[in-house]
């Protein structure tokens, strides 16, 4: 999936791609970034390779489900996750741990409402390391949550038939002991 | 196809979406090459003629659907890229547009939750406990969540369970009533507990207690009396659909000076001596059972030794414990590696001591800040580490959790003080120990497993 990680510092890889929101913003992007967006990357070698000839054209490629707010927390994300990738090149742990420290950091900016945006992007976008990542935020957020707060929280309804759920909730009893009030 | 299992843990109904049914198929599909295995297997019983190569296709058959990171088929890469023009991007953009937050949450962040939690949410919507129902998302969540949750404690005959976060992490039943007979339990390894029974035979248990699933595992060969100890090994992993697991017995042979290891493995479901023994002085003495991790079993001995055993090579090797080794300390992961925490007390302050490497030298070193618990007393003992900067002691009678950057104690619980109480170690993972598939078989030809119980009590 990482094909062009060679380049050893994304910011200087030169060629630009350029992606447009559904909101109609326009992001100009290196290509180590938006390749790591795998519908971007699909898009872009599809078009690569049905005009060999064009060669390094910028191209534009619209994201009709993407809107440009969670798209620049996304690049922001790509770009340091690609940098902290390259500043440890032959150190997987340092890696992590810098990682770790930079996702810590970056979820205390995230409302949860930006949350399910980003996952939303981030699904669309495919990309698979900000998919993960977001997802298990909002499993911390959620695991001690009432059973309510999650349906309200992604705006689910139940749609049991009465008394299935009732029999559920028994059933599981012990799984709703000691939950946090919304 | 439902009816059959018997297990309410599996129940499939109407199918929702593509990617739902083609992975319902090929779990169809995997189904049937499970049971010609399991058929192979009756037939030669040869445990490791094991039929490699149809393991291999299974496997084979999992990464095809990418299974380990995730499930949705529209993932697949695509190599024949000239053949997908802008058509292919368009239906791309159709697929995922179907996607609502309720569905991505519940099929990419439910994975990362402790049991509990998950248990909980099968009452969000019927789609939610469809999923939550699915052996897929007990296979994708027993490799997403790996944290510890909490302890299980045991004094004499009696169990308890203490939570690191009751909201999210616990069992039903912590007393193992669910096992047909009274069990002590023995050791954990990544949300699988093994017991052992009080009574008669001695039969060891392999259990999960979130779904109440066991198996007892066969009579082993040999005696595995006093003086023996042992580890269970269980790595969750993304290509094997069904939990492999192993159990390994050190035990000594009557009164001679050697340790001979006796192994069960889930797959070839029998028990197997291993060539190799040891007749190292002061390794002789376990201290207790073991601890499982990256393919290695570590048991400490009197001695002060760390006796420990490669399960790839099936050799065993020596480690030093520091001089200062004690029953307080125990052996545990930090970093990703194996290493050593010892609580330490000089006059009126506490201290931990980490030691780590392959000569167990002293690598961290700190001052518990206990002082909002001044009035706590009792000695300290280590249990784990929960994670590299959360420590879990046991502080007394009281077990608590200190932060070591945040210097923040947190109290879980209480055990009981009239007796020495020992602490094991547990995930909150939904993993399987009856694979569905598996023990539909079993059920035919071995009486004690869980389902079968199930259907006679049912």
């Amino acid at each position: 999936m990482s094909n062009q990680s060679e380049s050893p510092n994304p910011t200087s890889s030169s060629n630009k791609i350029t992606l447009k929101t559904s909101d109609n913003e326009v992001f100009e992007v290196e290509e180590a970034v938006a390749m790591k967006f795998c519908t971007v990357k699909q898009y872009f070698d599809d078009e690569n390779n049905n005009n060999v000839t064009s060669g390094t054209s910028t191209t534009l490629i619209p994201l009709p489900n993407v809107e440009s707010h969670p798209l620049a927390i996304l690049i922001t994300y790509c770009k340091k996750h690609l940098e902290i990738k390259a500043n440890n090149a032959d150190n997987k742990k340092e890696m992590e741990i810098d990682m770790e420290h930079y996702e810590r950091e970056f979820l205390k900016n995230v409302m949860p409402q930006e949350l399910t945006e980003l996952i939303l992007a981030a699904n669309y976008l495919n990309f698979k390391e900000a998919l993960d990542f977001f997802c298990r935020a909002v499993a911390s957020a959620i695991q001690n949550k009432s059973v309510e707060y999650v349906r309200k929280f992604f705006g689910l309804e139940s749609d049991f038939k009465p008394g299935e759920e009732e029999k559920l909730r028994e059933e599981f009893a012990w799984s709703f002991e000691g939950v946090d009030e919304d | 196809m439902n009816t059959k299992f018997g297990n309410s843990c599996v129940e499939f109904g109407a199918r929702q979406s593509y990617t739902y049914c083609r992975i319902m198929d090929i779990w169809e599909d995997d189904n049937s090459d499970e049971m010609d295995i399991d058929n192979d297997l009756m037939d030669d019983c040869e445990e490791d003629s094991f039929s490699e190569s149809e393991q291999e296709s299974n496997v084979k058959q999992l990464q095809k659907l990418n299974l380990g990171g995730d499930f949705h088929v529209e993932y697949a890469p695509q190599r024949n890229t000239s053949a997908y023009g802008s058509s292919r991007c368009s239906e791309h953009i159709k697929s995922k547009e179907k996607m609502g937050i309720g569905d991505l949450v519940k099929d990419h962040a439910l994975p990362f939750l402790p049991a509990k939690s998950i248990c909980r949410f099968r009452s969000v919507s019927k789609e939610w406990n469809k999923w939550i129902t699915n052996p897929f998302l007990a296979h994708k969540q027993s490799q997403c969540f790996q944290d510890i949750s909490g302890f299980f404690c045991q004094i004499a005959d009696e169990h308890s369970f203490i939570s690191c976060d009751p909201h999210s992490c616990g069992v039903p039943d912590p007393s193992f009533s669910f096992l047909p007979e009274p069990v002590i339990l023995r050791t954990t390894c990544n949300g699988l507990i093994c017991c052992q029974s009080c009574i008669a035979d001695n039969a060891y248990y392999v259990c999960n207690p979130v779904n109440r699933q066991w198996k007892v595992l066969p009579r082993p060969n040999y005696y595995h009396g006093p003086g023996s100890a042992v580890a269970l090994a269980y790595e969750p992993s993304a290509l094997k659909f069904e939990a492999n697991y192993q159990l390994v017995c050190a035990f000594p042979l009557a009164d001679h000076p050697v340790l001979y290891f006796e192994i069960y493995s889930s797959r070839s479901k029998s028990w197997r001596l291993v060539d190799t023994s040891c007749c190292e002085l002061g390794a002789l003495k376990l201290s207790g059972d073991g601890f499982y991790m990256k393919g290695m079993v570590y048991w400490e001995t009197l001695a002060g030794l760390v006796l420990t055993f490669d399960l790839t090579y099936e050799q065993f090797g020596i480690l030093p414990l520091p001089p200062e080794f004690g029953p307080e300390g125990v052996l545990t992961k930090r970093h990703g590696e194996l290493c050593y925490v010892l609580p330490h007390k000089k006059d009126n302050e506490y201290a931990i001591r980490i030691y780590g490497g392959f000569k167990m030298v002293r690598k961290h070193s700190f001052r518990l800040e206990l002082d909002d618990f001044g009035y706590m007393s009792g000695g300290l003992r280590a249990l784990s580490c929960l994670n590299d900067d959360v420590l879990a002691i046991l502080f007394g009678n009281r077990m608590i959790t200190y932060h070591v950057k945040a210097q923040k104690v947190k109290i879980l619980g209480t055990v009981r003080s009239d007796g020495f109480v020992t602490c094991h170690p547990y995930v909150n993972s939904l993993v399987p120990v009856d694979h569905p598939l598996v023990s539909r078989q079993q059920a035919n030809s071995r009486p004690c497993t869980s389902s079968s119980l199930w259907h006679s009590i049912g």
